[in-house]
């Protein structure tokens, strides 16, 4: 059980607006009081993640505890940040759950081979999206323990 | 839409004490998704399993999740994962560790090797098993598994 689920930041990485609006809604219907932040692309992930660009400030940039991953973004796309994110000694233990659209067979095993901790097929409702982040929230949040960041 | 192909699931889970053993096939049981629900005792013999040696030479079965506790005899649990995330063949399949220790050291220790989820152990039937009806949902419904096949409904 964790005391202070506000406390625990959800980064979510998605170059779709509705998409990034969709996610928010769902996990405010689920009831999921977590600060929850967006970025819009693979490179604002690293740069979030890196305190780089434009999250320089540390402030803007809080650690997150889990992180929601679209693979197909501009700039630098999901896989590509997932390799990177889990060769880093200082960001790989971050749990971090795919979300995309992809249904191809080779991404799922690609991404699991890379570390993804789960894979998830966006929902096509809302109604099933919002299903999707309350077992997804009572998981990472209170069923299972979560890493600590350094 | 899509959905998931209904198929045999097979959990494998290296637990070392009988009783603890015990309180998990019930709670698995319970369940009632899994086709396989197989125990090891030790680090050695979840290794053997997996790489299909040892007493397990001619077993073919590849398990869809692994439950690892982390104090295991012969071979540890730490040094288990480390092999299974180290392997091309093996690295793929979702690992939960299920163990006694709640020390942040030790939390953060096996999220760095990889896995993919970490639940301290519980002495309570019922609580353990709540724990696992809704682990139970967040992985074979919610979550795609590597070895999922997804079929047009």
């Amino acid at each position: 059980m964790v005391e202070n689920q506000r406390s625990i930041i959800i980064l979510m990485a998605d170059d779709d607006d509705d998409d990034r609006l969709m996610a928010r809604e769902a996990l405010e219907e689920a009831r999921c009081i977590n600060d929850f932040r967006t970025v819009t692309n693979g490179e604002e992930l690293l740069d979030y993640l890196n305190h780089r660009g434009k999250f320089s400030d540390p402030a803007s940039s809080p650690a997150p505890g889990l992180i929601i991953l679209d693979l197909n973004m501009p700039k630098k796309d999901g896989r590509e940040a997932l390799r990177e994110i889990k060769a880093d000694p200082r960001l790989r233990r971050i749990p971090i759950v795919v979300l995309t659209t992809s249904k191809a067979e080779e991404d799922v095993l690609r991404t699991y081979n890379l570390g993804v901790n789960s894979f998830i097929i966006k929902p096509v409702t809302f109604e099933q999206l919002v299903e999707t982040m309350k077992s997804l929230a009572l998981y990472w949040f209170q069923i299972v323990a979560l890493p600590e960041n350094g | 839409m899509y959905s998931k192909l209904k198929r045999p699931l097979t959990i494998l889970i290296a637990e070392d004490d009988p009783d603890d053993r015990c309180l998990i096939q019930e709670a698995m049981r319970s369940l009632n998704i899994f086709d396989k629900i197989v125990f090891v005792e030790n680090g050695q013999e979840l290794m053997d399993f997996l790489q299909h040696c040892g007493q397990y030479q001619g077993q073919t079965v590849v398990p869809d999740m692994l439950m690892i506790d982390l104090n295991l005899p012969v071979k540890t649990g730490f040094e288990a994962i480390r092999e299974i995330k180290n392997s091309r063949k093996l690295r793929r399949i979702p690992i939960i560790v299920l163990t006694v220790s709640g020390q942040k050291d030790v939390i953060n220790a096996a999220y760095d090797l990889g896995i993919s989820g970490y639940i301290k152990k519980t002495t309570s039937s019922e609580q353990f098993s709540a724990i696992m009806r809704q682990f139970a949902k967040y992985w074979f419904e919610t979550v795609f598994l590597p070895t999922d096949i997804l079929v047009e409904t």
